[in-house]
């Protein structure tokens, strides 16, 4: 009897094997605990809607085993013990359920007290074994140069590996880590540039983890496209790091998130897998968007989250260092031998070229000419024949570090006398001013690209008691600016765009009414020897449209002189004179002149004053003028 | 509010877009090949959050993609990336005889911590000889180096 209960049993065992995993009600009573704690929806990457539920910014089904499992933490993990009694193979790797949703099994094996067959998970392991983790280093990517637009930077992980067991063989090599990263996967096709930028925007890009040896990412960031590279250790430990991984590993070979440059971009997704190895923060909670230098600033200001800040310079930074390094002579040789191609025989000398040479070469597109190729080959001959090591560099530009940066949204409140609009008196006002983001021109650069605005957007909204309650004074949708001053080494373009709708001084009926504004335009930038001043000369279009306006618009080019002068770090004050010209109408001013003072004084890393002055200068005797001074404390959080 | 915001980047970036390189190793063997950079300038800005890269499938070991034309033992792949991949940036350490991507290749080629000054001075006194016409005859340059040498050889792996 007991060989044919054996025997019966033995034929169904692959059927009893298959059955779900069920819980004892001791379990069951457990699970709604577990489902709401913030480690489970912290695994799913549940985040907060708008409308003040949860749900997972994993967007690929193949990462929930229930079909509400993007809602619902409970029903996810019911489905998913029941999943993990079966033995079948999903995912893009074909692994196990336990292999591949590591760390779920691994939790909740621990919290319910689950009895799972142990089964190996060759892939997993392989993965793992490639970081041999210790701890996590995040690492941050500054702007490239000329281009305000990547102030916003880039963030990625890199897994700190083990030392090796081999005591020769102990030095710790960080190039020879493995880093994270989050990134959009455009495929093979070049979108074009203004689709590449839609999809990017809009989610039409689906989001994925790749894994690099550090030196890949060190190579792509500081040489190819000269950025600086900040490095914050981070304090986890091994399991802490572990745990990351194994969820990254959850995400990646099962599903996708969609990539949104706004919001769930690169450094969101790596601040919801630090939020896994430490349970204990909260950094993914941002509103409207997630610029990845503030979440590195978010990080830093955990306590005891930051061990250590490495800085490691662009390539146009290390080109400077060795060029400022170099005595008066040494310079002038430097020079003579970029006038003549001759190769010069002192090593400093020869550093300062190749490094000059190295970053020409590698922002080339799609290579340098053949004389630079054959140059630079002789230099670096040439230098292989002196043994001599290379000079310490000139002290490098820090001021990039991210978490020095004043904060991006901005109230301000502010008072001032104005010409009014329906009277020539001078009246006082009051104001609020709200910005969304950035960073403009008179704001303390540290943690910033120098001489660079990037606004989006803001309003500023006006009250003059005597004439008008409330007017909004300007809406900015959008203001960039970039100033690249000349060097002896370089000799970039400056730029500005501005979109704006704003209340004009000079139209005479014009009674608080409003323009629809566009410009854009480019010019030159000098910066003075001390290097904290910088005059600058654009040349710009353009548009305006109202209907207080004869022909509803008017336009032209325009010009604009300014010095910006940076004193001390937490000072700014900038002169700027614009001649405005309205091509388009016969009978009214044809060019106008606006003088503007700004003063600008930090008083904490996120306080600012602001003293302005504005004077707009009429030429014609049908024409206003109208002048301005506005006081304005600005906070930033 | 995403849309107002991508609508308004965009009517203000576009006029400014120029056209795009194209990066990455040069005999289409190793990881610097699967690097894409995008160098219009339109996407360099979203670039600088989107950070545009095909990632190599992430349960895989490093790439070594085009690496099969050639013959490499399989523990020598790990060298053979890192000189494709740095082929610029080690050529100016070569020519000072010093840097971390040179310590970082050594040990690649499972050089002790001790020889790396050796291997270095290695480099620089070879450096003509080493330099080759592309990344891949470097790598064999340098590995013929270090097993002609007595002292390197012993302390490397290779």
């Amino acid at each position: 009897m007991g060989k044919i209960l054996l025997l019966v049993f033995a034929l169904l065992w692959p059927v009893f094997s298959a059955q779900a995993l069920s819980l004892t009600p001791a379990q069951q009573e457990k699970v709604p605990g577990i489902a709401q704690s913030s480690y489970w929806r912290r695994l799913l990457h549940y985040q907060k809607t708008l409308l003040g539920g949860e749900k997972s910014t994993v967007d690929g089904g193949a990462f929930f085993f229930s079909p509400d499992g993007a809602k619902d933490p409970q029903a996810e993990l019911l489905a998913f013990v029941e999943a993990l009694g079966s033995d079948r193979k999903i995912g893009k790797l074909a692994q196990t359920i336990s292999c591949a949703f590591p760390e779920r099994t691994r939790f909740l094996q621990k919290e319910l007290g689950l009895t799972l067959a142990p089964s190996s998970c060759p892939k997993l392991e392989a993965y793992l074994q490639q970081f041999n983790a210790a701890s996590v280093t995040l690492v941050f990517s500054s702007a490239y140069p000329s281009n305000p637009g990547s102030m916003f930077g880039h963030t990625f992980l890199r897994i700190n590996a083990k030392q090796g067991s081999d005591p020769k063989k102990r030095a710790k090599l960080d190039l020879l880590d493995y880093g994270i990263s989050y990134a959009a996967n455009v495929g093979d096709d070049q979108d074009s540039g203004i689709k590449f930028a839609w999809n990017g925007l809009m989610g039409g890009y689906i989001g994925q983890f790749s894994s690099l040896p550090y030196y890949a990412k060190v190579n792509e960031y500081n040489n190819s496209e000269s950025r600086d590279l900040w490095e914050y250790e981070l304090n986890l430990n091994e399991e802490e790091t572990l745990r990351l991984l194994r969820n990254a590993w959850e995400v990646e070979t099962n599903s996708y998130s969609e990539y949104f440059f706004f919001d769930e971009n690169c450094a969101y997704q790596l601040l919801t897998l630090l939020e896994v190895a430490k349970p204990e923060w909260t950094i993914s909670d941002f509103a409207i968007y997630v610029i990845p230098a503030e979440t590195v600033k978010r990080v830093a200001q955990v306590p005891g989250a930051v061990k250590g800040i490495r800085f490691r310079p662009s390539a146009r930074k290390k080109m400077l260092s060795r060029f400022g390094v170099l005595e008066k002579r040494e310079k002038a040789e430097f020079s003579s031998a970029l006038a003549t191609g001759i190769v010069p025989s002192s090593p400093a000398v020869l550093d300062a070229l190749i490094t000059r040479s190295f970053y020409i070469k590698q922002k080339s597109k799609p290579e340098i000419s053949p004389e630079e190729e054959k140059l630079l080959s002789n230099y670096l001959i040439a230098r292989s024949k002196i043994a001599v090591p290379e000079r310490p560099g000139a002290p490098l530009d820090e001021s990039s570090r991210p978490d020095l940066s004043h904060n991006s949204y901005r109230v301000g409140l502010g008072s001032g006398i104005a010409t009014g609009q329906r009277t020539n008196d001078k009246l006082a006002f009051a104001e609020l001013y709200l910005k969304v983001a950035y960073h403009d021109l008179l704001n303390s650069d540290l943690g910033y690209t120098p001489f660079s605005e990037i606004n989006f957007p803001s309003i500023r909204l006006r009250t003059v008691p005597k004439e008008k309650n409330f007017i909004v004074e300007e809406f900015e949708a959008f203001s960039i600016v970039a100033l690249n001053p000349f060097s002896q080494l370089e000799k970039p373009l400056s730029w500005k765009f501005l979109l704006t709708y704003y209340q004009p001084k000079d139209l005479v009926n014009c009674n608080y009414c409003h323009l629809a504004h566009i410009e854009t335009g480019a010019g030159a930038s000098l910066l003075s020897k001390d290097e904290k001043v910088v005059f600058f000369a654009l040349a710009l279009a353009e548009l305006e449209a109202g209907s207080e306006l004869t022909k509803g618009y008017r336009g032209g080019p325009k010009l604009i002189i300014s010095s910006l002068w940076n004193p001390v770090q937490k000072y700014k004050v900038q002169l700027a004179h614009s001649t405005q010209t309205d091509l388009f109408q016969s009978q009214r001013q044809k060019v106008f002149f606006l003088w503007e003072l700004k003063n600008s004084y930090a008083l904490k890393q996120n306080l600012d004053l602001r003293l302005e002055f504005s004077y707009l200068q009429k030429n014609r005797n049908d024409a206003r003028d109208s002048q301005g001074m506005r006081v304005q404390s600005n906070f930033y959080f | 509010m995403k849309r107002i915001l991508a609508v308004l980047v965009l009517a203000s970036l576009s006029p400014l877009a120029a056209m795009a390189g194209d990066g990455g190793g040069s005999d289409g063997c190793g990881l610097g090949w699967q690097i894409t950079q995008k160098k219009s300038f339109l996407a360099t800005t979203t670039r600088g959050t989107t950070n545009v890269t095909i990632p190599p499938t992430f349960g895989m070991t490093t790439g070594t993609i085009g690496c099969d034309a050639h013959s490499f033992a399989v523990k020598e792949r790990a060298s053979v990336e890192m000189v494709v991949t740095n082929y610029d940036a080690l050529k100016v350490e070569m020519a000072v005889g010093s840097g971390e991507t040179l310590a970082a290749l050594a040990r690649t080629m499972g050089c002790s911590d001790a020889s790396m000054n050796a291997f270095g001075a290695m480099t620089q006194k070879n450096y003509s000889s080493i330099v080759g016409n592309n990344s891949l005859e470097m790598y064999e340059n340098v590995r013929a180096q270090v097993k002609g040498d007595a002292a390197l050889s012993n302390a490397c792996a290779i």
